[in-house]
């Protein structure tokens, strides 16, 4: 990692193509002004890491049995059809006793 | 060909079904290959099964189902990982998070859609920049809180 001190208006350039500005300083929080070309992507690191938390607390845990009980809660009168869905290619398997899991 | 999943057991699919991620889903990146699974055809929420590891599995759905208004752009540098050349190429799914054993505090992720380009299948899951959109969107209404007294009752608003 490299790492440097710069002083309100000061800059770093990146790869020559991005620029990085201090804006500001308050107590502990800087402001930052990045310019770089369309296709970079910036993000806040907490956005990705609260996504990153929710994805792993999903893809582990939610059991089928869960899953059906929250189906059950459903307001009766909705049409569950899909539409968009049906057009994903998808693979159909019913289980015979349902919430059963491995 | 033939993949071992941990809630539905071995599954018989053909390659045609199989979604590619060329961005992973975040925290997934060793699983670039996933399908979708419908084990119950009148429910809306289906399974985003990985091909490469049996026990992870999301459950997905489709947002407007449960009233929520929700539209976003996909930016053009993503499209072109996708190689999405209209609209209508396009489809997304939401993750959904099921507390165990408390399916009432379900939620679904509106700020991190999975997207996929139905013609070539290519997907990923995309990070918007609208900071308003929630990671854990409530699906249902959340219960109101029950006092113990008549005059707590009143003093809680």
């Amino acid at each position: 990692m490299l790492v440097l001190t710069r002083k309100v208006g000061q800059k770093l350039i990146i790869n020559d193509n991005i620029e990085v500005i201090i804006l500001e300083t308050k107590g502990d929080s800087v402001k930052i002004g990045i310019k770089a070309p369309k296709n970079v992507s910036i993000f806040r690191e907490e956005i990705y890491e609260e996504i990153k938390k929710a994805n792993l607390q999903s893809g582990k845990s939610v059991m089928v049995n869960d899953l059906y009980k929250a189906v059950n809660m459903l307001d009766g009168n909705k049409s569950s059809a899909l539409p968009d869905l049906d057009k994903l290619p998808k693979v159909v398997k019913t289980l015979k006793e349902p919430g059963v899991d491995r | 060909m033939k993949i071992k999943t941990s809630r539905f057991g071995e599954l018989e699919i053909n390659e045609n079904v199989i979604f590619n991620f060329v961005e992973p889903i975040l925290g997934y990146e060793r699983l670039p290959r996933f399908i979708l699974v419908d084990n119950a055809p009148e429910s809306p929420f289906k399974w985003l099964q990985a091909v490469d590891d049996e026990k992870i599995a999301f459950p997905v759905t489709v947002p407007g189902y449960f009233g929520l208004d929700y539209q976003f752009t996909v930016p053009d540098q993503e499209a072109k990982k996708l190689e999405l050349t209209s609209s209508n190429e396009l489809l997304s799914l939401n993750i959904v998070c099921i507390p165990a054993g408390k399916p009432e505090d379900a939620t679904i992720n509106l700020l991190g859609p999975i997207i996929i380009n139905l013609i070539n299948r290519k997907a990923m899951q995309l990070v918007l920049i609208d900071d308003n959109l929630p990671v854990k969107k409530r699906l249902f209404a959340e219960k109101p809180k029950e006092s113990n007294t008549p005059e707590e009752a009143m003093t809680k608003k």
